[in-house]
């Protein structure tokens, strides 16, 4: 019996065991000459009922791309001038040619966001958000993915000070207020490290053996864009 | 076996490391511009704008200060908004300073110049 149940733990934990490649494996764009260093943000693309959620991504996506060492033209000038021409959800830039955008902005690769979730839940003492995205960099001008990124993340906003009310009252307060800007931050920067960096990141060109790639995560669907 | 002089020394170090957590891998420092940025967002204001320049403003200052390269877009940013308040010679000097330090930004720059006059 013991055995029975060594065997069938050995097999799910090779199971549970994902699959990893290397960043240049599969992005192989990103270590060739393509020029992608000018990256333009559009605005987010949001599929769920969550009116609110887009701010906080916004608001915070510019800098974890930085910080990979990409030069990210200005996010709040991009999106005053996509507001301006009636753009708000990059829904609407559905079907643009790539090309348009380093015709326009001066840009050599264009990152699409796209919201599939997001679900708060309160449960008194604990709390948490599920945030479904999509991330999907293509080049202006060979119209080629770069990298991509989709998965689900649940978030926690618990309170964790192990005294039952603080934990009670800060949890409330946390998955209540309306400030999810840390938690977009941490959903960003989970996104990103998979992301051959740019370069102004020390390791430009170097990270490619990194092997942190899950292949089904890297696989979001251009034409969805 | 420490002595306590290292033990110390080490101290101190962990301490000045983490004086330096706000500086991001890629070297930069970013102060709290996601915060006043999404203040703006939610509601947009003179208030929350000034609020986001001011922030633009210390952030230069204390990349300056630290010896940094100031982030991508924020000499840009205080640019666009000092020409949205109508001043056009400064403004055209941000956007003249992001354009040297991020030299792919000048397709961007001077399309933000030239629809400026």
């Amino acid at each position: 019996m013991r055995l029975l149940i060594s065997i069938a733990i050995a097999l799910l934990m090779t199971g549970c065991a994902a699959t990893t490649t290397t960043k240049e494996a599969a992005f192989p764009d990103m270590y060739s000459d393509v020029n992608r260093q000018a990256m333009l943000i559009v605005p987010v693309i949001n599929e769920t009922t969550a009116a609110e959620a887009p701010d906080f991504l916004n608001a915070t996506v510019a800098q974890p791309l930085a910080d990979k060492g990409y030069y990210v033209l200005p996010v709040p000038i991009v999106s005053n001038i996509f507001k301006e021409a009636g753009i708000i959800d990059g829904t609407q830039l559905k079907g643009i040619p790539f090309s348009t955008y380093k015709d326009k902005f001066g840009a050599e690769s264009v990152l699409f966001i796209k919201l599939t979730s997001w679900e708060t839940n309160y449960m008194v003492v604990s709390g948490n958000v599920t945030v479904g995205m999509e991330y999907i960099l293509v080049s202006a001008e060979t119209n080629n993915v770069l990298w991509s990124y989709k998965n689900t993340f649940v978030l926690d906003t618990s309170g964790s000070s192990g005294n039952l009310i603080a934990d009670i009252i800060v949890t409330a307060i946390s998955t209540a207020a309306t400030d999810y800007v840390p938690v977009a931050r941490r959903v960003h920067a989970n996104a990103v490290t998979t992301l051959p960096v740019g370069k102004y990141h020390p390791k430009y060109l170097k990270d490619g053996k990194v092997k942190n790639v899950i292949p089904e995560l890297a696989s979001a669907p251009v034409e969805r864009f | 076996m420490l002595t306590k002089t290292k033990y110390l020394f080490i101290l101190a170090a962990t301490f000045m490391f983490a004086g330096c957590a706000s500086v991001t891998e890629s070297g930069y420092y970013w102060g709290n511009y996601s915060e006043t940025y999404y203040e703006y967002i939610k509601a947009p204001s003179e208030q929350t704008v000034t609020n986001h320049l001011n922030e633009l403003n210390s952030i230069v200052d204390t990349s300056k200060k630290k010896g940094l390269k100031v982030p991508p877009g924020i000499y840009a940013e205080i640019g666009y908004i000092t020409a949205k308040r109508g001043d056009n010679d400064n403004s055209i000097a941000y956007y003249r300073q992001e354009a040297e330090l991020y030299p792919e930004s000048k397709g961007f720059i001077e399309r933000l110049i030239s629809d400026q006059k």
